[in-house]
């Protein structure tokens, strides 16, 4: 029983013993398939992962847990990861926009079991990468290739493609080649069939026809030696550019030249019409100022080269008020005026002289041989005759005038801008001198008093057209208020400069000579105004200013007279007022004095004012003296003003001259004055100056000064 | 006939349902000629595109509801047409023309059933905008029993600003969500109009007071949301606010995500600059340079094609936050964005803020005028306004403003107890990867880096954030060469040999 347990005992530790053992080499054998499966799969691994090495890509393995199980070298680049880094990170915690940013696509790849693929840009950095991301069971591989140097040569290459396509299609160019010999090896481009070139027909010929036989040889040689050359040829009608440069072989050397020709015909073409168009006058077809300018200085130069003596003459043409024509007939018959004006001109002078249209009513005439200034006047004269002749339009007849300036070559100027500008000065002198006619330049004319001349003959237009007026201003009796007189006052109604003061033209008109008109415009009307006047007033007088150079003009005091016969004016009724600071002249005084034999009163205006003014009472045969205005205006309150007065009328009543007043505008002036003891006031307190009729009415129905308020 | 009237009922039906799903084109493309419908009908459905009209644009609303006056005949139709008139009244700021409305709608009052609680929230909100309403004012306690779950969530929303108005946001927070508990006992079939309003100020505000659970209720109806592009606007500032509380948890790649999302939804590209610089800001605290830099340069390519002078509202922020993330890579360009900013003025930025008695307002102006300060290198001005706005920030517990403006404190002060206050804020947000540390003062100025030339600065501060030689003369557009001498000088003045080792001294001078 015992044995039978122990036996039992034994088999059973046997048996577990046997288990056991079965078990431990189960086991041992299981562990050691275990190390050969890890074996292999560490080896898969290896061989994987050489095998991602050798990718020129980067491609990193997420697993199922989207951990990166591996990883090769250029995707660690790609992510700036150093090497081994991202090994077993989860991809969410791989910040970077090829870590964390795929993984909603790397989710859509594996949901939709597809490959997403996409090229993404680093603004940054210039990068693009292309990726790609493919789901497999139970892993994720992502591929990134750097696609930079390929795009961005894609890019270039888009670029220089597109650019060289659009160069051949749109732009009417040949590009061709040629070997050493200048013979053509090729050509290309939209430029041959608008040439109407056939390629077959000039492979391996010489490529001199094509490029102009004189110019082609010259310019290979420089290709050939080296230098890119650019020239022009023409080539039947067309004209052609052509760029050239050297072509060289690997070594170097230069094997041919390779060009590129472009029609250019259309731009020449433009060019000579701009060219011809900027040089000459649209209505008229004349030269414009810039072409004869050029045409001038030709001329000139010829002349001084051949040495001859012949002259050249310059004349400056102005039309006579031609704006008048603009303004009241309109533009379109101003520009039939200068059509006809220039078709004149052009039948009146030889072939050889030359007409332009500088601009305006503007004509200048070159005349190119004459012999003399005698010449000249007669050439000019036959224009002037020419322009008179009546200009039919629209079933109007036109009477023009023109103004002639005339300079000659080399006397008067040596240059094409000088003749013009002298000649145009001279042409201001023929305004002045009353139009119609023409006057030649010499060396006293300035053209800068242009601005003067051009006011010297409104002037004169003035004078002639009575834009001039007298104005009258009463000169009063102090104590009475009655009107014993007035003073005459000039005024000009410029008609673009408005009402003019003497003090702004007297000194033109008598530069300019002038003055002696006004003056006698002046006298005349003055002189009959007082006769008039004292039909009913017989003491009623006018003063007259005149100036220095009236007092010079010899026949001034017969000329006073004559007038004064003419209107039949005693001479009591005229007063010659001047002003103290301009009496000087012996010869004026001495015509002051004659003036005065005659019977005229003499007044001086301003006095006062001069630190001379008593010498001038002692040596003028004054009858007036009129107090300067600045001693009135302030003589209510001012003493030293009232002293002087005072002192003035003491001297003017010892003498027995008779003082007046100036520039007396309020009650408290007249008073003072009045009190002071002048004969006579003028002023705004009695009246501007105004028209004759005015200065009759208030003669007819003389107003109550004194109403106004009585001096003290 | 009545077949004619009944298909017509359906196609008003359907505007009725395009106008809740936010799809207005659909809405007034329904309607069009509503006018000419048969009058049991034309009634309604002139209301229904009143009201599509006005939500885009008030003016157009109100032409639209004066022209069709003697086609709203019953009194529940004049009285919605009365409340339509007032809100759009309201809208455009002419208060007492809607009040007016509003008390036309109370006359009309005893014959429209359930009218009263429609009533009461168009008085609230007028009275929230004129800042006149209070939480526990009657209008908006009668307001919250409307039985019509849009009305009953616009009028938790109405009395959740008037909470804000008076500083408790925590309370806000509670309305709004028991606004979007309404949506989603109805399955969210509500106005997407209204949600999408309530579920933006909700992500916004629980972002900045770290309440996690109210941030999960805002992110679970912006998952369930029909959103539609009449909305727009609403689901992108949600995706920037969910974007930010996603990195402030920890979650930087799907901050990326929704940041990328919000770009793509952007309503103008300066919102999409916005959505650039988020990722940028979120790169660059990853220490991903290289992408900071990537989404920076994208949203300067943006930036360069947007109409500053006629953008509104919060859009010209962007700026701020470019000059901001600019500032370490190209100071120059940082400041020229700065100006911009300054020049155009920090008014309007936020119209119904500052039209409330919210006094964040004045925060967010004074956190960009300081940053913007800071930018230009005024160091005194900027630590002025940072403090006043973080005065303001600081006590209503907005802890990601306190979290930036203790930062950008302890940047310029180099005071440790801003970078304590930073780390305070930040604590709040678990999981957050981000802790404050002082760096020196002025963070941008260093006299080495100063007596380089502009373009060598620049260079030099791209290089230690990561780009490579190849990477700067693409950036740069210079040769390789010239790259190379241009570092040699920049190795030369920092006294290094290789790019680590520039790379660890800027770091040590506080520079990357």
């Amino acid at each position: 029983m015992i044995a039978a347990l122990v036996v039992l005992a034994l088999v059973l530790v046997a048996i577990v013993l046997a288990v056991f053992g079965v078990l431990a080499f189960r086991v041992r054998t299981l562990g050691s398939a275990h190390d050969r499966a890890k074996q292999t799969a560490s080896a898969a691994i290896e061989r994987r992962y050489t095998l991602l090495e050798s990718i020129p890509d980067g491609v990193y393995i997420l697993d199922a847990d989207e951990r990166i199980s591996q990883i090769n070298e250029e995707a660690e680049r790609l992510l700036r990861s150093d090497p081994g880094a991202l090994v077993g990170s989860r991809i969410e915690s791989v910040l970077d926009p090829l870590g964390c940013d795929l993984v909603p696509e790397i989710r859509r790849a594996h949901a939709e079991r597809e490959i997403v693929s996409r090229v993404a840009y680093f603004r940054a950095t210039g990068w693009w990468v292309e990726i790609r991301i493919k789901p497999a069971a139970g892993e994720t591989v992502i591929y990134l290739r750097d696609v930079t140097i390929r795009k961005s040569a894609e890019t270039r290459l888009i670029e220089s493609e597109s650019r060289l396509r659009m160069l051949m299609e749109q732009v009417p160019a040949i590009l061709w080649s040629v070997d050493r010999l200048g013979r053509f090896v090729s050509l290309s481009g939209a430029g041959l069939a608008a040439l109407d070139i056939r390629e077959p027909e000039l492979l391996g010929r010489s490529c001199n026809a094509f490029l102009g036989a004189d110019d082609a040889v010259q310019s290979l040689v420089s290709v050939f030696a080296g230098t890119a050359v650019q020239f022009e040829s023409a080539r039947d009608t067309r004209w052609l550019r052509h760029h050239v440069e050297p072509l060289r072989g690997a070594d170097g050397a230069v094997i041919g030249a390779v060009g590129a020709s472009v029609d250019i015909s259309e731009i020449k073409d433009t060019q000579t019409k701009l060219e011809a168009a900027a040089r000459r006058d649209a209505l008229t077809g004349l030269p414009n100022r810039f072409a004869l300018e050029e045409l001038l200085s030709q001329s000139l130069s010829f002349d001084r080269r051949e040495g001859t003596d012949h002259v050249s003459a310059v004349l400056f043409i102005d039309l006579d008020r031609f704006k008048t024509i603009n303004d009241t007939l309109g533009h379109r018959m101003g520009d039939e005026v200068l059509r006809v004006v220039a078709e004149r001109l052009r039948a009146s002078l030889g072939t050889e002289d030359v007409i332009a249209r500088p601009g305006g009513d503007e004509f200048i005439v070159v005349l190119q041989s004459v012999d003399s200034r005698e010449d000249v006047a007669a050439i000019s004269q036959r224009l002037l005759r020419r322009f008179a002749e009546p200009i039919s339009f629209d079933g109007r007849q036109l009477f023009v005038t023109a103004s002639i300036g005339a300079a000659l070559s080399p006397s008067d100027g040596e240059t094409a801008d000088d003749l013009i500008k002298n000649a145009d000065a001279a042409m201001y002198r023929a305004k002045a001198a009353g139009r119609g006619t023409c006057v030649f330049y010499d060396m006293g004319m300035e053209s800068n008093a242009l601005d003067r001349l051009l006011i010297e003959s409104d002037l004169r237009e003035a004078v002639k057209n009575e834009e001039l007026r007298l104005l009258y201003q009463p000169i009063v009796d102090v104590k009475s208020g009655r009107i014993n007189g007035c003073e005459a006052l000039l005024r000009w109604s410029h008609p673009t400069r408005g009402e003019m003061m003497p003090s702004t033209f007297i000194g033109l008109a008598e530069e300019s000579g002038l003055i002696v008109e006004i003056t006698r415009f002046v006298l005349r009307r003055a002189c009959t105004f007082a006769a008039a006047m004292r039909r009913t007033r017989p003491d009623f007088r006018v003063t007259v200013n005149l100036s220095a150079r009236d007092l010079l003009e010899p026949n001034i005091v017969s000329s006073i007279r004559e007038q004064m016969l003419r209107s039949q004016l005693d001479p009591d009724g005229l007063e010659i007022e001047v002003t103290e600071n301009v009496v000087l002249d012996e010869t004026a005084i001495s015509a002051l004095r004659a003036l005065r034999m005659l019977g005229l009163r003499i007044a001086v205006d301003d006095f006062g004012i001069a630190y001379n003014s008593l010498s001038y009472v002692k040596r003028l045969p004054i009858t007036t003296l009129k107090i300067d205005r600045s001693f009135v205006r302030d003589i209510a309150r001012d003493h030293f003003d009232q002293a002087i007065v005072r002192a003035i009328v003491t001297l003017g009543s010892s003498l027995g001259l008779n003082v007046i007043a100036e520039g007396v505008e309020s009650e408290a002036q007249w008073a003072f004055v009045n009190e002071l003891g002048c004969n006579e006031v003028q002023g705004f307190r009695f009246s501007h100056p105004v028209e004759s009729h005015a200065i009759e009415a208030m003669l007819a129905a003389p107003p109550d000064f004194a109403s106004l308020g009585t001096p003290a | 006939m009545s077949t004619k009237i009944d298909n017509l009922r359906a196609t008003l039906d359907e505007a009725i349902t395009a106008l809740a799903e936010a799809r207005w084109d659909a809405v007034l493309d329904h309607l069009r000629e509503c006018e000419d419908w048969p009058i049991e009908i034309a009634e309604h459905a002139v209301l229904v595109k009143a009201d599509t009209l006005t939500r885009r644009d008030a003016a157009a609303g109100l032409a639209w509801l004066a022209a069709t006056q003697d086609i709203v005949l019953t009194d529940g139709a004049r009285f919605t047409r009365e409340l339509l008139t007032g809100r759009a009244y309201a809208n455009v700021r002419s208060f007492d023309a809607a009040a007016a409305r509003f008390e036309r709608a109370r006359r009309l009052l005893d014959n429209v059933p359930g009218g009263a609680p429609r009533l009461a929230y168009h008085t609230a909100r007028l009275r929230w905008f004129r800042r006149e309403a209070q939480p526990d004012d009657a209008d908006v306690t009668l307001a919250l029993t409307d039985p019509d779950p849009t009305g009953r969530a616009s009028a938790y929303s109405v009395r959740a600003w008037t909470h804000a108005s008076n500083g408790n946001f925590r309370g806000q927070i509670a309305d709004l969500r028991t606004a979007l508990d309404i949506a989603e006992s109805v399955d969210y079939r509500c106005d997407v109009a209204v949600l999408g309003i309530i579920v933006f100020t909700l992500a916004r505000i629980a972002f900045e007071v770290a309440d996690g659970a109210a941030m999960d209720v805002a992110r679970k109806a912006f998952d369930r949301i029909r959103w539609t592009d009449d909305v727009r606007v609403d689901r992108f500032q949600t995706l920037r606010a969910l974007g930010l509380d996603a990195f402030m948890r920890g979650e930087s790649a799907k901050a990326q995500w929704l940041f990328r999302d919000a770009s793509t939804l952007a309503p103008t590209p300066a919102f999409r600059a916005f959505a650039h610089l988020d990722r940028a800001y979120v790169a660059r605290i990853g220490r991903n340079e290289a992408w900071a830099l990537d989404e920076i340069y994208e949203a300067v390519r943006l930036a360069q094609s947007v109409q500053w002078g006629q953008t509104q509202g919060e859009e010209r922020y962007a700026l701020v936050l470019l000059a901001i993330l600019l500032a370490p890579v190209d100071a120059s360009e940082a400041q020229r964005y700065a100006a911009t900013f300054s020049m155009l003025g920090t008014d309007s930025v936020n119209p119904t803020l500052s039209m409330s008695r919210d006094q964040r307002n004045a925060g967010w102006e004074k956190y960009a005028f300081g940053r913007i300060e800071q930018t230009l290198g005024n160091t005194d001005t900027a630590l002025v306004a940072l403090a006043g706005a973080y005065e303001i920030f600081a006590p209503i517990e907005h802890h990601y403003m306190g979290m930036l403006i203790a930062t950008a404190l302890a940047e310029l002060s180099g005071d440790a107890a801003w970078v304590q206050k930073a780390n305070d804020h930040i604590a709040q947000y678990p999981g957050c990867p981000m802790a404050a540390k002082a760096t020196a003062n002025a963070p941008y100025a260093d006299p080495v880096l100063d007596a380089l030339s502009p373009l060598q600065r620049q260079i030099a501060r791209a290089h230690w954030s990561g780009l490579n030689l190849d990477d700067l003369s693409r950036r740069f557009s210079r040769s390789l060469y010239t790259i190379e001498h241009h570092l040699g000088e920049v190795y030369g003045a920092f006294g290094v040999a290789s790019s680590s080792a520039l790379r660890d001294e800027a770091l040590r001078r506080g520079l990357a």
